[in-house]
């Protein structure tokens, strides 16, 4: 994973500690940086996510929605290409800008690391060549222009020549307090975006549930053909097995809202063969159909239940990063006790870690 | 939103009570399509006004990021820094032709030393070629680590040179193969000659691998072929090279437009042209191409002839057995 690698070439910065920054500075440091590579990795994904949710939605509205039509569930990581044909949309505008936000953030890290760090320039040098690459390759998975490569190595190379003397140390101490306002904003933005990507969610998750329910439907409608070729069962055993039969459809039908579609009770007309247990096997067959279907449906409640917790750990995550870069920027000048905010961020951090790993995998989400 | 989830919902429930897939159901389904449509329009805004100050914030951060200037002092630092850098080739070339390699090129120096060191075949190591060619067996995956492109680096600074300014070089003064022209470009500012004779090789190895190896996306090609691709690009320009490869891949089924950029369809059509002709035959219809324009260039212009032998070699080293 792309930003894995982007975190640790962070780390490699931060491992090795050098010169004379307190202790509770370096604390910060590697802490705030810890948190604005979860902040970076999750920002990808929803913007991945989102811009996907884009690109379907224009699909299925050239499609003018006479039909439902497929939509395979793509997965997070990949961003579906543009196809060429049109321009993005303003909105896919936007979360290029927001990517392009993230990148100079990081450029910004980068001078704070090296400024605080004070590390030889070979190793600078070595984690924004990573850096770089890293961004590039997340360009190719894209497939989109990624604008802020050689800005960044261009900015690099700046920040290396600055981080070697104390003048000009001073001078860059100044650059980062000043950046922390456009920081908050950025970051600001982003917590401000987490309403929009949930509601396109949501319209996604609905399109999906309808699929389901339209299954559902058809399914049932078979089934009641089925049905009105029969009378009542007489035999007690398939009496039994019709009744427990129609409680659970009766469940299934109230949780999706297709009740009304689905044969309950069953429209038996007298004077047919009667319902026997060969008849009661075939309606199985559809009534398994119906209980897979009501299956896929819980798992995508379960889905959209933790997209909602992790854009929420998300949103905490943001505001909490927001106020460690405050403390760091504190503690450059001041001693600062940065226990309870450290302790904070990385619960923050690894809160949001989890609402990942539950979204990727909703079955395991009680 | 809790409007349109109800709205949604109501019209949903009415395909309760109609013929799946019948012509109520159609219209239901119409309703509700151009109910999302509605919902999605809005959710752009939202969106769109949500990232509004995000430009002004970006802007600002990277004026602050850009706006650093180191003082004089500190200036001459790295003017010292940089006179270091041309020095330390020399002590090693020194020492790797004590020890029996072959040498670098070395930077600050008028013309390029290369031709006039013994090659490597004749100091009885393998040549360069045979080096390329250790890599580009390896997979893919395992070439594209930066350590693979570090060695071709390697070996393009071996082939380049250091600082030549030839009145008939059309590129004027180049240092490490990296013209005037390409050096403002990447510092986003005029440069001089003097400026491309102080480059230092940390630098050209930057350019080399941003410009030249990922921005062109050299980096997605068959590994097989990725080296002279990458020397390709430094020598022509990524379009007119990119252009090269997709003219040779038209031959393939089906053909590979030319537009100077690496996507999706050159990617494949350079894939499957490695599996039906093999790395081979690939590289070396690479190479022939390149000779031809080479020639091409001459013909054009006599005052390029002088370079024509130097070109020919330098297209020569990749052509494999």
């Amino acid at each position: 994973m792309g930003f894995m690698r982007v975190a640790w070439a962070a780390l490699l910065i931060l491992s090795a500690m050098g010169c004379a920054v307190t202790p509770q500075t370096k604390q910060s440091l590697s802490s705030y940086t810890l948190a604005m590579a979860q902040v970076e990795q999750s920002a990808d994904m929803f913007l991945t996510d989102f811009s996907n949710g884009l690109k379907v939605q224009a699909e299925l509205s050239s499609l003018g929605g006479a039909a439902t039509p497929p939509k395979p569930d793509y997965p997070h990581t990949l961003q579906l290409p543009d196809d060429g044909s049109t321009p993005p949309s303003p909105a896919e505008e936007r979360v290029r800008q927001t990517r392009q936000a993230l990148a100079v953030v990081h450029a910004y890290n980068q001078a704070l690391v090296a400024l605080a760090e004070g590390r030889p320039e070979s190793e600078i040098r070595q984690g924004l060549l990573g850096l770089g690459a890293e961004l590039q390759t997340l360009a190719g998975v894209a497939g989109v222009a990624f604008p802020p490569f050689a800005p960044f190595v261009g900015i690099g190379t700046q920040i290396i020549q600055l981080a070697q003397d104390a003048a000009n140390r001073k001078q860059l101490e100044q650059a980062v307090l000043k950046g922390r306002d456009p920081v908050h904003e950025i970051l600001k933005t982003l917590a401000q975006q987490a309403p929009a990507m949930y509601d396109l969610s949501v319209v996604g998750t609905l399109q999906a549930q309808d699929r389901l329910r339209d299954e559902t439907r058809r399914t049932a409608s078979a089934m009641k053909g089925l049905v009105a070729r029969s009378s009542p069962p007489t035999d007690p055993g398939v009496t039994s097995r019709v009744a427990a039969d129609q409680a659970v459809l009766d469940a299934i039908g109230r949780k999706t809202n297709t009740l009304a579609a689905m044969p309950v009770p069953y429209a038996y007309i007298a004077g047919r063969p009667t319902y026997d247990a060969a008849t009661d096997r075939q309606t199985q067959i559809f009534i398994r159909s119906i209980v897979v279907s009501a299956q896929k449906y819980d798992e995508l409640i379960a889905k959209q239940n933790a997209y909602h917790a992790m854009l929420l750990q998300y949103v905490e995550l943001l505001k909490r990063t927001g106020e460690a870069l405050d403390e760091l920027a504190r503690s450059l000048t001041a001693p600062v006790d940065l226990h309870a905010e450290v302790f904070n961020l990385l619960r923050t951090a690894f809160s949001l870690r989890d609402a990942m790993a539950a979204y990727r995998h909703p079955a395991a989400v009680s | 939103m809790s409007n349109y989830v109800e709205a949604r919902a109501k019209l949903d429930n009415a395909l309760n009570f109609v013929e799946p897939d019948g012509p109520e159901w159609i219209k239901a389904k119409a309703a509700i399509a151009a109910l999302d449509q509605a919902q999605v329009a809005e959710i752009q805004r939202d969106f769109i006004n949500a990232t509004r100050r995000l430009d002004d914030a970006v802007a600002k951060l990277k004026a602050i990021l850009a706006g650093l200037t180191p003082d004089p002092a500190s200036q001459f630092i790295a003017e010292v820094r940089g006179a270091l850098r041309l020095i330390t080739p020399v002590v090693q070339n020194v020492e790797a032709l004590l020890s029996g390699e072959p040498a670098s090129a070395l930077p600050g120096t008028a013309v390029s030393n290369t031709p006039s060191f013994p090659t490597a075949a004749e100091l009885s190591v393998p040549p360069v070629r045979e080096f390329s060619r250790d890599i580009v067996e390896k997979p893919a995956a395992d070439i594209s680590g930066s350590g693979a492109v570090d060695a071709m680096i390697e070996d393009i600074l071996r082939r380049e040179g250091g600082f030549v300014d030839h009145p008939n070089d059309r590129g004027g003064p180049t240092n490490f193969g990296i013209t005037l022209r390409s050096l403002a470009s990447w510092r986003k500012h005029d440069v001089t000659r003097d400026d491309v004779r102080r480059m230092a090789q940390p630098e050209a190895r930057d350019i080399y691998k941003g410009r030249y190896f990922l921005q062109p996306r050299i980096d997605t090609l068959p590994a097989a072929i990725q080296p002279l691709m990458f020397d390709m690009c430094i020598n022509h320009g990524p379009g007119t090279a990119i252009k090269l490869l997709q003219e040779v891949l038209q031959a393939s089924s089906p053909p590979c437009s030319v537009d100077g950029g690496v996507g999706d369809e050159t990617i494949q059509s350079a894939a499957k042209a490695l599996t039906a002709v093999g790395p081979e035959t690939l590289v070396n219809t690479l190479v022939d191409r390149r000779v031809d324009l080479f020639e091409a260039i001459a013909a054009k212009d006599a005052s390029q002839k002088v370079f024509l032998k130097g070109w020919r070699r330098r297209a020569e080293e990749f052509r494999q057995a």
